[in-house]
């Protein structure tokens, strides 16, 4: 068990996370333009002034070494500073802000997973009824609507139209932090950025039911008598969520993903109305910053994903 | 009894499907309306007519006019264009790189496989988003950018799909009789293998188109994909977001919300429908 958990940290997951630090370093480094691109147009500047300049920012370094070198700084946690006037370190900003993007993604993973589950159950149980139909054509429409289409038409009714819920933010300063008030603020994005989630669930939790309902042992447990609610709820169940729980980790870029858009459009304070920002005003080292940050989420979603499927399944363990 | 040929049955099949069919003709009427965009309308998508802003739908302009005057109608009809090829041109680049890797990591398998999915776990376990502004910031946003970025991030899908075919089908006769005889790996893969690996490719692709528009189009709601004047779905509605354009006049984002949301419906109705189709499970009573 143990062995298993370790050899998918250091074998799987410490490999992608550093070949996506390299990824990014290249993404970077071929951007158009370099830290002394605006030196070389000042007229009667000594190319030696440039070639010094490039030496003082390590940029006259090959590539590799560039990348060792960055690559022990963020291994320190040392992202840097900010490139606007404020020169914030990028890790304080960071901090700031992903409490409310794990808050957004959480609630919509428990969103998604609490509403597709038992739908797709149903909809297996019931395979070709009417709740059937209804609920596969709208797992279709919940996968098909875009997010910040969705987001939009909820703003127009709840918060424009009939203005029984905020346009947007979370708590303004000095609003006491109520449980209510978390709902009120939650509730559209959450619902935003979970509609998806609740679709992709139930159709997979649907599927998968009902490939386990073809297996021979049901085929028994329904000829020993058993009633048919034992064999779906009881027997069919426990094999059919297993691939539900690989599911969570494949969703969570999906989920950071949506969770960019959403933040935009109910001006939510967190990684990703944060990413935007940067990017309008060219702020590097945050760019960087996040960018690592949701990798390294990623990592630790999956590896919990992995973790939490070795223990259901027995099967894992003796491998 | 008549012999029924293989793509007639799938054809068949598929016809069975009333959601595939609806999609098909929906997706049908979306391609023609944005070729035949010019016939529909007299107005010009880009042409500002300061005079008219913000009108509400009426004969002249059905669908209204935005903050600048333009024919919101003309836009969503050339909207159409700017998606669909999006969709095209950047599943065409990820099948081709997704292709041709995921079948040497298949085929080959060792170190060539290791290394190859390893790279595609990289791009796999990345939101996508949030590396697709960074890079189209970093380059410019772009309709070329836009398709470049999408095709080059989303090839590990068919790559995955392709190696696990690929395994699954270099050691069957044909393949190993083609080997036998003296045919090239190149030509084992790409003549003999994958033509049998077609019809999961073909769904993938179709999914792919759906999921490339909705990319293109959010990335363009956040102003990083196909920038204005050059009327995408995405950047209509990224107009139309201050509050109270949003709140009085619907006539701006409803339109391009509701194509994107019914092209990319119809292109999952469409691709579910190819699924079931080639899927040799489904029994077929003829």
């Amino acid at each position: 068990m143990w062995r298993y958990i370790i050899r998918r940290i250091f074998l799987q997951g410490i490999p992608v996370l550093l070949g996506f630090t390299f990824l990014l370093y290249l993404i970077i480094t071929v951007a158009p333009g370099s830290p002394v691109t605006h030196l070389r147009g000042v007229p009667d500047l000594d190319t030696a002034v440039i070639a010094q300049r490039e030496a003082q920012l390590g940029i006259d370094q090959p590539f590799l070494i560039q990348y060792g070198r960055w690559l022990g700084q963020i291994l320190r946690l040392d992202l840097g500073l900010s490139f606007d006037s404020a020169r914030r370190p990028v890790i304080d900003l960071i901090g700031e802000r992903m409490p409310a993007t794990i808050i957004l993604s959480l609630s919509s993973i428990i969103l998604g997973w609490g509403i597709g589950i038992p739908v797709g159950i149903l909809s297996a149980r019931y395979q070709y009824s009417v709740f059937d139909y209804i609920i596969t054509f709208f797992a279709f429409v919940g996968i098909s609507i875009p997010s910040f289409f969705f987001g939009l038409v909820l703003l127009y009714m709840f918060a424009l139209t009939w203005n029984v819920l905020p346009a947007g933010g979370f708590f303004m300063a000095g609003e006491p932090h109520t449980f209510v008030g978390y709902i009120r603020y939650l509730l559209l994005p959450v619902l935003t950025l979970g509609l998806g989630s609740i679709a992709s669930v139930a159709r997979y939790m649907r599927s998968s039911l009902l490939e386990v309902l073809n297996e021979d042992y049901l085929r028994t447990a329904r000829a020993k008598g058993l009633r048919e609610n034992i064999v779906v709820y009881k027997h069919a169940l426990r094999n059919a969520l297993l691939p539900i729980l690989t599911l969570m980790g494949f969703m969570l870029p999906t989920i950071f993903s949506g969770a960019v858009i959403v933040e935009n459009i109910f001006t939510w304070p967190g990684l990703g109305s944060l990413a935007i920002q940067a990017l309008n005003e060219r702020n590097y080292p945050v760019i960087m910053g996040i960018n690592l940050m949701f990798a390294v989420l990623i990592f630790l979603g999956s590896i919990i994903a992995d973790v939490s499927y070795a223990f259901a399944d027995p099967r894992i363990r003796y491998e | 009894m008549k012999q029924i040929s293989q793509s007639k049955k799938i054809w068949r099949r598929f016809c069975r499907n009333k959601l595939a069919i609806l999609g098909l003709v929906i997706l049908i009427f979306f391609v023609l309306v944005s070729v035949f965009a010019p016939f529909l309308t007299n107005y010009d998508p880009n042409r500002s007519n300061l005079r008219n802003r913000n009108l509400p739908p009426s004969g002249d302009h059905l669908f209204g006019t935005d903050d600048m005057g333009r024919d919101i109608f003309a836009r969503t009809l050339y909207g159409g264009r700017i998606s669909l090829s999006v969709g095209l041109v950047s599943v065409g680049i990820s099948l081709s790189i997704g292709v041709v890797l995921g079948a040497v990591a298949g085929f080959f398998g060792g170190m060539f496989d290791t290394v190859i999915m390893r790279i595609a776990d990289v791009f796999y376990s990345f939101p996508f988003m949030i590396l697709a502004i960074t890079i189209s910031s970093i380059f410019g946003p772009s309709i070329y950018n836009t398709m470049i970025i999408l095709g080059i991030l989303s090839w590990p899908s068919s790559a995955r799909l392709l190696r696990a075919e690929f395994l699954k089908l270099k050691n069957t006769d044909f393949a190993l009789a083609a080997t036998t005889i003296g045919a090239n790996p190149s030509r084992v893969m790409f003549r003999h293998i994958l033509p049998n690996a077609i019809s999961p490719l073909l769904v993938s692709a179709t999914l792919g188109v759906a999921s490339a528009i909705l990319s293109e189009a959010g990335l363009s709601f956040l102003g990083l994909g196909v920038p204005p004047p050059a009327p995408s779905w995405g950047n209509m509605l990224n107009r139309a977001r201050p509050l109270h354009i949003l709140a009085s006049m619907p006539w701006m984002w409803l339109p391009p919300g509701i194509a994107i949301f019914v092209i990319v419906l119809s292109i999952n109705f469409v691709g579910d429908g190819l699924r079931d189709a080639f899927d040799p499970r489904q029994v077929m009573n003829e």
